[in-house]
């Protein structure tokens, strides 16, 4: 049904989370043109969701956007927003040939002016994905403040067709009849950065299967930390109490066999002890714990920031947590083993976050010719001396796609993706001329 | 000219939208159901602000809604600029309705 277009660039970057992007600016800066394909209505991935970062304590947004802003405007960069990647793979001639579903939006692109009167003026209020559905979004909005492209999207299962927003379009972009496209995208290389997505707190029974009010995951914290966050304060979701004892519950679903995910999920320590800390800073007088089987505390920097946090008075209970139950007034109970005095203790909370288990972003099964390993992440030939191959020549990998990885790592990563890419490039453009 | 332009696209506009209203019935009935119950509660939270600053538990008990759904939304309705944050008190912050 859809118009065929097609595309062709140097370099296709799947992903335009950090990884992507990375990958995408290094690749632009070497003079090839690269195309980003992005799942989402905006750039930016999860980082952009994130408050701050660990160990650094940067705003997340702050130093998200600029690289946003300078992949959307770099001559050599297109970005391909809410566009699903339906099959990638490679043709006769090594060429690696994409097929991509660029969903309706409902609003024409290139009029939508991001001015949000579509947004104000809408009635429908949904649930908002992006704030931790603690706030809503309207059925026609601009995915979030600092979202990139500022173009906004009709969620079309919430949308009554009562046309106030085509009314009060001041450049007439909304367009109801809007219907889904298919491109394809011709390019001599590829690098996926699909990332991670987090596993449902419904997944857990032991934990509440997302039932016991005021726990949450910590993603949902992320935002509640966030300067742009739905409450714009740390509030306990059940009643808007300011929460006086929260508890993070570590390894929630990672290190379980139960749970599908053997694995160490490698972030989660880390952003608990730096949402411990803004915790602390946010509300000076809360208690904090941590409930943790053990502290990885490995990057650069890391070890001293978890022992900041402990010299910041945050408790650090050595114990796996057995069960979560609701507890009087919207508090939480926590039943554990000690495994340093040992016995069974349990302890109520304002606030509970799990860290909820990661898992693969992308699957590329029946899309696209790559290998996962047993844990889901894609795998390659030498995961120790070239980690961004794949089993595809020329179609790169970086970021959590290969394996569960921090900011920092899944930078490095994405930029040495870039590296091997820009030289396969290269050998292509040598091999073609010499054909030609 | 461009108002001429503007009458056409009206019209196609109106054609498009009777073909979607056709097509999409069942999500509009439901839709409609819901939005009309938004603008009920929307209407007792913002009555209850006006009357003075409310903590999200007073708005609970006042307009009969548990209080999770009462802070979704005060957090939606400040977003937008409906209410705004007012003194704490106690563990509680109060809302006010903008005047």
């Amino acid at each position: 049904m859809g118009i065929n277009q097609t595309l062709s660039y140097d370099a296709l970057v799947v992903g335009g989370g950090i990884a992507g992007l990375q990958a995408a600016l290094d690749l632009a800066d070497q003079d090839y043109s690269v195309a980003v394909v992005e799942r989402d209505a905006s750039i930016g991935g999860t980082m952009i969701r994130l408050s701050k970062v660990f160990p650094t304590l940067d705003c997340a947004s702050c130093i998200t956007t600029p690289k946003m802003a300078a992949a959307a405007h770099h001559p050599k960069i297109t970005i391909l927003t809410y566009c699903e990647l339906e099959s990638m793979e490679k043709d006769g001639q090594g060429r690696v040939r994409a097929v991509v579903r660029k969903k309706p939006r409902y609003v024409d692109e290139d009029k939508c002016i991001g001015c949000r009167q579509c947004e104000y003026h809408c009635p429908v209020y949904v649930p908002d994905p992006d704030q931790g559905n603690f706030a809503a979004r309207k059925a026609i909005c601009v995915p979030f403040s600092n979202a990139v492209p500022q173009i906004a999207v009709m969620d079309p299962d919430h949308c009554m067709l009562c046309g106030t927003c085509a009314k009060v379009c001041p450049t007439g972009a909304v367009v109801y009849d809007q219907k889904p496209e298919t491109l394809i995208i011709e390019a001599l290389t590829a690098v996926v950065a699909t990332g991670f997505s987090v596993t449902p707190l419904e997944d857990k029974a032991q934990y509440g299967s997302g039932t016991i009010p005021n726990v949450i995951t910590g993603l949902q914290m992320e935002r509640l930390l966030a300067p742009h966050g739905p409450y714009n304060r740390v509030l306990r979701p059940s009643d808007g109490m300011e929460p006086d004892s929260i508890a993070f519950v570590q390894c929630a679903g990672s290190r379980d066999k139960s749970m599908g995910i053997p694995y160490c999920s490698r972030i989660c320590c880390m952003y608990a002890i730096k949402q411990a800390m803004l915790l602390s800073g946010a509300l000076p007088l809360a208690d904090i714990t941590i409930y943790y089987m053990d502290i990885r505390a490995f990057g650069k920097g890391y070890e001293q920031f978890f022992q900041n946090a402990q010299a910041m008075g945050i408790q650090f209970v050595k114990a796996k947590v057995a069960l979560i139950e609701p507890g009087e007034d919207g508090s939480v109970t926590v039943r554990y083993e000690d495994q340093m005095s040992g016995g069974t203790t349990q302890v109520s909370h304002d606030l509970v976050v799990l860290s909820s288990g990661k898992v693969p972003g992308w699957n590329p099964q029946g899309r696209c010719p790559l290998t996962v390993g047993p844990d889901g992440f894609i795998s390659g030939p030498e995961p120790k001396l070239a980690p961004t191959r794949t089993v595809e020549e020329g179609i790169f990998a970086a970021g959590a796609a290969v394996g569960l990885k921090d900011i920092v790592d899944s930078i490095a990563e994405a930029s040495a993706a870039a590296m091997h890419a820009a030289n396969y490039l290269e050998s292509r453009k040598k091999g073609l001329g010499a054909v030609a | 000219m461009g108002k001429e332009q503007g009458a056409t696209k009206k019209g196609a506009d109106k054609e498009v939208m009777k073909a979607l209203r056709a097509a999409r019935k069942e999500t509009i009935r439901r839709v409609s159901a819901q939005v009309k119950e938004q603008k009920k509660i929307i209407a007792s939270i913002t009555g209850e602000l006006k009357k003075g600053p409310r903590t999200v538990p007073e708005i609970a008990e006042a307009v009969g809604l548990p209080a999770g759904e009462v802070l979704w939304w005060i957090a939606s309705l400040k977003k937008y600029g409906a209410v705004l944050e007012g003194e704490k008190q106690g563990a509680y912050f109060t809302y006010r309705a903008k005047d």
